[in-house]
């Protein structure tokens, strides 16, 4: 235990993954162009990706669609085989030792199943007590806790094709947990889910990593899970990492600021707004909305909020104004836009 | 040792939910009997028509028949013996395969056991009552002797061994081709044919049965059918069986290969 607290139990180093693509051209006459094309494309769906993770750590791994997340966690789980780069589980190669890997991971992947279609869940979890070789009192330990937490008594018995989303994810974790996997990887448990059904699973999610210390490595698109559940955060965008640190400190750095939406009554252009904020103070952005609406950005240390709101509606002709604070969801979709300013 | 016993208990747990899986369509198995039914009907009326009017057939009637119906019931060509090319091929163009590839246990092992699960299934439900129906309906025969019976039975087995190895190499396919219902087709129809499900080798033109006794097809269907009837006997039915179980070891060394090269491919459709 000593010596494996000092080595993270996750490393990936200059991870990259390149997929060959064909080139496909539209319509029918390039349809059959297709049968004998060889105009491939590469597409790195992973470049250079390195990061540690320490055991027992809930690290939220996100970014925007395509970003390459869902590739990275084939390549932790040893399925997909990297172009660049290395990955160590928990002391092994996981595309060598596959097999081996496999038995100290637990993975859900929320838009698949893993859970057999046509037969109750019941059933699926016989058949990874047996897949596992879980020790039967481990199995009924596991099952009997989970079966409690995630409230699955009303539905053992139900085909899984009967079961609704939220049903059927509750049944995926239990499925990927009976083993006591040391390592989770949760690949968007919580797509698609109502707020209820999402809550009961970070409910679950968050005791499993306080309560057995389970590395969990999250990835999904909803605020909301990261919020609440992780620390750390590491964000990835075409491929790239763009930023590996505590969520606290994205929010330190971008939470500060603050935005008034106001609408104007005649043309005033976005330009002349700027150049007249100008003179108030420094670090103003002027954005306008679609709507016509116009956002000015500020941070309030530098220019108190009733100073700015004073001048604009003492020099414009306002017919709405608002100051906002700027929550996590902007500053993702601000940092998914434009990526890291720092 | 505890290895092998946990292995063996995975691999059984594999073919028991692949038995509830199939035990969950039970309508499908009527379906299943009613259509080789009517392919056996088919084939009984063609081969009676063929044989009445025709001075060149080297076969009995009554062996013609049994062979046809007989090929019919226990045939591999059937639409719901497509399970390891649908679970790899499909598993491949739809990423389905990603859950099969998280499990503590080799690949093609895990599809052998959930393919012999089903095959067991589709054996009780369909191909046995299809045969019954057979017996008593066309009047097709018991087994040659004693000793064909036995070289029957194990005869299918070397025969499952070697579809279950065809299959696997054509759901690997998928991984060059990502669609792979075209080389299904061509497997049946090569089944049918080359196999000798629908017109036993016994009747091929000499250089051409030559051409299928070479191939590996033959042990899929001619070779348990020739042993029931009295075709192939005594040494022979035992030579036979070992020629399909040496195909069968060399398809599995082959798809082994295939295997670990496509493995290094894998692109998982979608997300």
């Amino acid at each position: 235990m000593t010596e494996s607290s000092t080595v993270p139990i996750i490393r990936a180093t200059h991870l990259g993954k390149t997929f060959r693509t064909l080139r496909r051209k539209p319509g029918f006459v390039g349809a059959i162009q297709n049968l004998f094309s060889t105009d491939y494309e590469e597409i790195k769906a992973a470049d250079n990706i390195s990061f540690d993770i320490e055991a027992g750590e809930l690290v939220g791994y996100i970014g925007p669609n395509g970003a390459g997340k869902s590739t990275t966690i084939k390549m932790l789980t040893g399925i997909l085989h990297p172009t660049a780069g290395e990955v160590v589980v928990d002391g092994l190669v996981p595309q060598r030792e596959r097999v081996r890997n496999s038995k100290k991971i637990g993975v859900v992947f929320g838009q698949r199943t893993q859970l057999i279609w046509d037969i109750p869940p019941g059933d699926s979890f016989e058949l990874m007590r047996k897949m596992y070789a879980i020790p039967q009192v481990r199995y009924k330990a596991n099952l009997q806790e989970f079966i409690e937490m995630l409230e699955l008594h009303q539905f053992m018995t139900r085909p899984v094709r009967q079961l609704s989303l939220g049903q059927r994810m509750r049944c995926e974790l239990a499925a990927a947990l009976l083993h006591d996997p040391k390592i989770v990887y949760l690949d968007e448990p919580t797509i698609g889910l109502d707020v209820v059904a999402k809550e009961r699973i970070r409910e679950f999610i968050l005791r499993l990593n306080q309560e057995r210390g389970t590395t969990i490595l999250l990835t999904t698109h909803d605020i909301t899970d990261i919020e609440r559940l992780c620390q750390r955060v590491i964000i990835i965008d075409k491929g790239h990492l763009i930023y590996d640190g505590a969520l606290a400190e994205i929010k330190r750095q971008y939470g500060r600021l603050r935005r008034v939406v106001f609408s104007v009554t005649d043309h005033t252009t976005p330009d002349s707004l700027s150049l007249s904020l100008a003179q108030i103070g420094n670090g103003l952005q002027t954005q306008t909305r679609d709507d016509g609406s116009v956002v000015v950005s500020f941070d309030p240390q530098q220019v108190p909020a009733i100073t700015l709101t004073r001048h604009i509606v003492n020099n414009y002709p306002v017919s709405d104004l608002a100051v906002e604070e700027v929550d996590l969801e902007s500053i993702i979709r601000e940092i998914y836009q434009q990526g890291i300013v720092s | 040792m505890t290895g092998l016993v946990e292995g063996l208990q995975r691999q059984i747990a594999i073919a028991m939910a692949a038995i509830k899986q199939e035990l969950a369509y039970r309508f499908e198995f009527f379906t299943a009997i009613l259509g080789a039914l009517l392919m056996t009907a088919l084939l009984y009326y063609l081969w009676t028509a063929i044989s009445h009017n025709s001075t060149s057939i080297q076969m009995s009637y009554q062996a013609l028949i049994t062979y046809v119906c007989l090929g019919q019931a226990f045939s591999f060509a059937r639409p719901g013996q497509r399970r390891v090319m649908m679970r790899i091929g499909g598993g491949i163009r739809n990423g389905h395969i990603l859950i099969d590839l998280i499990r503590p246990t080799d690949y093609q092992m895990l599809t052998f056991s959930d393919t012999c699960g089903a095959y067991l299934m589709e054996t009780l439900f369909v191909s046995l009552p299809s045969y019954l129906l057979a017996l008593l309906v066309f009047g097709i025969s018991l087994p040659a002797s004693s000793q064909a019976a036995v070289g029957f039975v194990v005869s299918l087995f070397g025969a499952f061994f070697l579809i279950f190895s065809v299959d696997f190499m054509i759901g690997l396919m998928g991984f060059w081709t990502f669609n792979i219902w075209g080389f299904g087709y061509a497997k049946i129809a090569i089944l049918d044919i080359l196999g000798g499900t629908i017109i036993p080798l016994s009747l091929f033109p000499d250089w051409l049965r030559s051409i299928a006794l070479a191939l590996p097809f033959q042990g899929m269907a001619y070779t348990p059918l020739a042993i029931y009837i009295g075709t192939i006997q005594g040494n022979s039915i035992w030579l036979s069986i070992l020629n399909q179980f040496a195909w069968g070891v060399g398809l599995v060394l082959l798809t082994r290969l295939i295997w670990l090269r496509a493995k290094r491919r894998i692109e998982i459709q979608g997300g």
